[in-house]
């Protein structure tokens, strides 16, 4: 079935054509403007294995546009791991979101355990954005280890749905069944995004155990409730 | 009889100046003394302030400040602040290098005239700086990156000198250096230079608003109106000791190579254009066409020269630009989560003037740039809390699966975060219908707008057809006018300034549905 379409909206071109070929003659026929030349020193650097080399390499493929594959990371050695973790409280690092988010990303990734510790004071820091708590618990969760739970749990009152979100989908990845009850406190949050995820995770948990684990509200499921959103397109921004 | 043509333009403010200057890249200042600083220093700078300030001032009268570690067990400032005081000031002795100084010969740099950049740091028994790393952003908008691994005498010198620079146009050049250390750590530092020419007034005209790839400029049609616009950022640079005013009227003298001249007009800007002496200053106009040759030409997916020129004060610069018709696409804005004004018309302007500007070098460009947002009913509600953080691939799909825009634009989703940290994702070839779970471009917040305008380009490259640069992906890595790869605007860790496509690259995204041909 086709996805819905947004109602009367103005499209913005009177005539949208046909994909363009190469048939026809061009009537591009200006000369180029000469440009001035820029130069630079000849580059003649390799990279080596020091650490300044090590952190080089990080850097670049924390620019990589898309997610970088584990053997990228594998090939760096263990060192990277730490370096990526004292990252985090490098300045350079902080003063960029964004790279700070994918440092996080990363040690979620690769599961650092060295990482439990400073990303649950992220997590724990109040002045922290959401965003920044949303990525940090993420991470937690993918690293797995029962020492993130209590972490998790301590920021699981945060006002912020994305990152109660988060919370719940990292503790429904740890395989402890310590988590158990705040998952149900959880799969009970006002908000069905957060609750949808943790009533899934209970539910996962007791398949695993074979019994009930007592009364969760009752979600729609994020295939259900897609069914029920099918009709729905996004709002044009308002400004 | 109405007018063919016409424009209007203005200078910038010194805000707008500023924000230019800050989309350089980031702006680092040398580090400060905590011991030698003056009060008046300590005051102004952004992380003391000058509560902190009087508080240094009366610690340091005690005792000798060795790092800024002490401020932080004397219980003046928390461990955050520390952190950020050990980038940028020092003690007795730096815990670490610290970039000092980047300095060059003389007083101004001149066009086409060979230079040498000084780099200088704070050296510390510690740990040692191993390589630098520099990256020159050129007043015609050509970023440079390179690294120096430094020998012994560099390190016990404190210092490196890099000589073979040199830039091709006047304005501003903008410095950034980083030293990396033995430990891992690295120090920054930036510096903006102003060059000039020995001719010295000139005008630099560039369309749109800081395109990295130069070329033709595009023509944008507005059809309420039924005229072409030509928008250009413009540059006014004066190499002379003294100021220069070259009043308002803009005069522009219109050619084709065939037929010669098509057009001769022009317009008055808001207000005179005073120049201080060696300065730059940053201004914007456009002109308009209703009717006559230059319609005509556009209207026929035509090219033109324009000669803009303005006289004042003893001097006459000109400047050329060729604007053309190009082949479009669009993009759709799809909003999931919370971000300010600014943010929003941040993610726009990487759109429709960053990406676009690394279209433009293949006759390419973003015809428009439409904006929509998940949220506003309760369905709608709950998406935007399960899609602005996205946890997995499932949900990638699902949100893609579930939201479309009926028009020919590019559907780009717009989340708060990603799990797997990317800066985007894109389908390679996908559906020109924009049905399915693959059906549009996931990318994340980024505050570097000129890296989000990259991925956008880059992204948008996959969406139309293409692979990696340094994948299969049946085209040349790179043309003889640009050899390197990572240039590539499509290569697997494409920089935020990297713009080039191939022939073969542009031959084949071309061919998708959702590029078209845009004419009145």
């Amino acid at each position: 079935m086709a996805k819905p379409t947004p109602g009367a909206k103005n499209l913005p071109v009177k005539y949208p054509s046909v994909p363009d070929s190469e048939a026809g003659p061009s009537r591009y026929n200006e000369p180029d403007i000469p440009t001035g030349v820029d130069r630079v020193p000849a580059d003649r650097f390799q990279l080596g294995d020091t650490r300044a080399d090590l952190r080089l390499r990080i850097e670049q493929l924390l620019q990589r546009k898309e997610a970088v594959p584990d053997d990228a990371w594998a090939q760096l050695g263990p060192d990277a791991r730490d370096l990526l973790v004292e990252m985090l409280d490098d300045e350079a690092v902080r003063s960029r979101e964004e790279v700070l988010h994918r440092v996080i990303s990363v040690i979620g990734q690769l599961a650092v355990k060295r990482g439990i510790t400073p990303l649950s004071s992220i997590l724990a820091d109040g002045s922290a954005r959401n965003v920044t708590q949303a990525y940090a618990a993420n991470a937690l969760g993918r690293i797995g280890e029962p020492a993130a739970i209590e972490a998790l749990v301590a920021a699981a009152n945060v006002k912020d749905d994305m990152v109660r979100r988060q919370l719940a989908i990292a503790l429904g990845r740890i395989e402890r069944e310590t988590v158990v009850p705040h998952l149900l406190k959880l799969s009970e949050d006002q908000s069905i995004a957060v609750a949808e995820v943790a009533a899934e995770a209970v539910g996962r948990w007791e398949q695993k155990l074979g019994r009930p684990l007592g009364a969760k509200r009752k979600v729609a499921t994020t295939k259900s409730a897609g069914k029920a959103r099918a009709k729905k397109k996004p709002a044009p921004e308002e400004g | 009889m109405p007018r063919e043509a016409g424009g209007s333009g203005r200078v910038f403010s010194r805000k707008d100046t500023e924000l230019i200057r800050a989309s350089f890249g980031p702006q680092v200042a040398a580090p400060l003394d905590l011991n030698k600083a003056k009060p008046e220093q300590l005051a102004n700078h952004p992380l003391i302030g000058r509560r902190l300030a009087t508080k240094l001032v009366n610690f340091r009268k005690k005792t000798r400040i060795i790092s800024p570690a002490d401020l932080y067990h004397a219980g003046l400032i928390d461990y955050g602040l520390l952190r950020k005081l050990e980038s940028c000031t020092f003690g007795r002795e730096a815990i670490r290098p610290l970039m000092q100084g980047i300095e060059i010969d003389g007083r101004h740099l001149f066009v086409d005239e060979a230079f040498a950049l000084r780099f200088t740091w704070l050296a510390t028994a510690a740990v040692s700086p191993v390589i630098l790393s520099v990256e020159v952003r050129f007043p015609s908008g050509r970023t440079s990156e390179l690294h120096v691994r430094l020998s012994k005498k560099d390190i016990k010198a404190g210092q490196v000198t890099l000589p073979g620079f040199s830039s091709g146009e006047s304005g501003e050049l903008y410095v950034l250096a980083t030293l990396r250390d033995a430990a891992g750590g690295v120090s920054r530092q930036s510096a903006i230079f102003g060059v000039f020419t020995r001719n010295p007034v000139q005008i630099f005209v560039t369309p749109q608003y800081l395109t990295q790839s130069g070329g033709a400029g595009a023509p944008k049609y507005n059809f309420g109106e039924n005229r072409w616009y030509c928008y250009a950022q413009v540059r006014w640079v004066n190499g002379e000791g003294q100021s220069v005013n070259l009043g308002r009227r803009v005069n522009v003298h219109v050619t084709d190579a065939a037929i010669g001249t098509v057009a001769d007009f022009a317009f008055d800007l808001s207000g005179d254009i005073v120049i201080p002496a060696f300065s730059t200053v940053y201004g914007n106009w456009y002109t308009w066409h209703g009717s006559g040759g230059i319609f005509d030409e556009f209207s026929a997916k035509g090219d033109l020269t324009f000669r803009y020129s303005m006289s004042g004060s003893g001097f006459t610069p000109a400047r050329s630009q060729v604007w053309r018709t190009m082949r479009t696409i669009g993009y759709n804005i799809i909003r999931v989560g919370d971000f300010t004004a600014t943010e929003r018309s941040e993610y726009q302007r990487a759109a429709e003037q960053i990406a676009s500007g690394i279209f433009r070098s293949r006759d390419m460009t973003v015809y428009g740039v439409e904006l929509y947002r998940i949220e506003g009913t309760p369905d709608m509600d709950a998406d935007k809390a399960r899609f602005r953080f996205i946890d997995n691939q499932g949900e990638i799909n699902a949100l893609r699966s579930k939201y479309t825009v009926n028009n020919w634009y590019l559907d780009v989703f717009f989340v708060e975060g990603r799990w797997d940290g990317a800066f985007g994702s894109s389908p390679v070839n996908g559906p020109v219908d924009k049905q399915g779970d693959a059906s549009g471009l996931v990318l994340r917040r980024d505050s570097d707008t000129v890296n989000l305008g990259q991925t956008f380009a880059h992204e948008a490259g996959h969406y139309l057809g293409l692979e990696h640069a340094d994948e299969d992906d049946g085209c040349a890595d790179t043309d003889p006018a640009s050899p390197t790869i990572s240039d590539n605007f499509i290569f697997s860790s494409s920089r935020r300034d990297s713009a080039v496509i191939t022939g073969c690259q542009i031959n084949k995204m071309r061919q998708h549905g959702l590029v078209r041909s845009m004419t009145p």
